[in-house]
């Protein structure tokens, strides 16, 4: 198959992606055989490639921020924390509203 | 969500996606530890720092979350969320370029560029002294903002034109060409730096 110099450049780029098809590739693979040329502009963008890719590459990447399912399970598994307290906050308000009435009854009585 | 319009997801990721809307964080914990690496590399690739690429990368989660009920899955989930996180850095950069430090002239290129070498090196990255490596970032930087947004894309092995494509919102063929033409403004550019 012929390939035009502009069509050449532009399936250098695809070819080297792997972007060209099946067919495609075979033809390229073809010129490349008998172009020295082609050959050596494909190896310098594959160079180019690597450099980039190399230059680009983060030093380290974090791990991955993890969001506490913690709330959501207590509120599936258990009622959460504050419910639970609230109970016991209000038998201790009762019990000091029994010790206050008896306090009172008893000083009225003038046992106390 | 409708099955059509995940029609291009695996079911796997469809269920987790409504796992997610249904306010499942734990499968919203599986999408960023399966995603969180690529888009951070992205984040980082176009911000060439590490405290705003994790930044953006956080920030993209937090929009997925909130988006993921509008998420119409006419593109992939990875091709999607490479997109947000595309918008966040080029939004960030353009910030930054704004700032008066650096309207003033005050930054140096070398505090954008890591002074730590990879600790994951290939061989043949090794070869690839520091120096060298802050002068390709330095000419990749330098490149107009529509060729280095397809060089940057490209430099992730796993990604098809199509998918540059849908993440910058343009026609295959002008991936193709925009990648043709970076290419051989790089090539001529490590020439002229001795760096090939």
């Amino acid at each position: 198959m012929f390939f035009s110099n502009r069509k050449k450049q532009r399936s250098l780029s695809a070819y080297l992606d792997g972007e060209l098809t099946g067919t495609q590739s075979i033809d390229f693979s073809e010129q490349l055989a008998f172009n020295a040329d082609l050959r050596s502009q494909l190896a310098d963008f594959a160079a180019t490639d690597s450099l980039v890719r190399n230059a680009l590459t983060p030093p380290r990447i974090p791990n991955p921020p993890v969001v506490s399912t913690t709330r959501d399970e207590a509120v599936r598994v258990n009622p959460p924390s504050r419910r639970r307290l609230k109970p016991a906050a209000l038998a201790a308000a009762g019990l000091l509203v029994t010790a206050g009435i008896t306090l009172a009854s008893l000083r009225r009585r003038g046992i106390v | 969500m409708s099955n059509r319009r995940l029609s291009l997801l695996d079911s796997e990721e469809s269920e987790r996606i409504a796992r997610v809307v249904e306010g499942d964080l734990r499968a919203f914990n599986e999408l960023v530890d399966q995603y969180y690496r690529m888009a951070y590399s992205l984040a980082y690739k176009v911000l060439n720092n590490e405290d705003d690429a994790r930044e953006i990368t956080q920030d993209a989660f937090v929009r997925m979350h909130s988006a993921l009920d509008g998420f119409r899955g006419d593109a992939s989930l990875k091709t999607w969320i490479m997109r947000i996180v595309m918008r966040l850095s080029l939004n960030r950069r353009r910030d930054r370029s704004r700032s008066s430090w650096r309207r003033l002239g005050l930054h140096c290129n070398e505090e954008s560029v890591q002074e730590t070498a990879p600790c994951f090196q290939t061989p043949e990255a090794e070869y690839i002294s520091r120096e060298t490596r802050m002068q390709v970032q330095q000419l990749v930087d330098r490149l107009p903002d529509s060729l280095r947004q397809v060089v940057i894309l490209s430099s992730f092995e796993d990604l098809s034109y199509e998918e540059i494509a849908q993440i910058l919102n343009l026609p295959i063929g002008t991936v193709s060409s925009r990648l043709h033409a970076a290419r051989k403004k790089l090539l001529q550019q490590f020439r002229e730096h001795d760096i090939l």
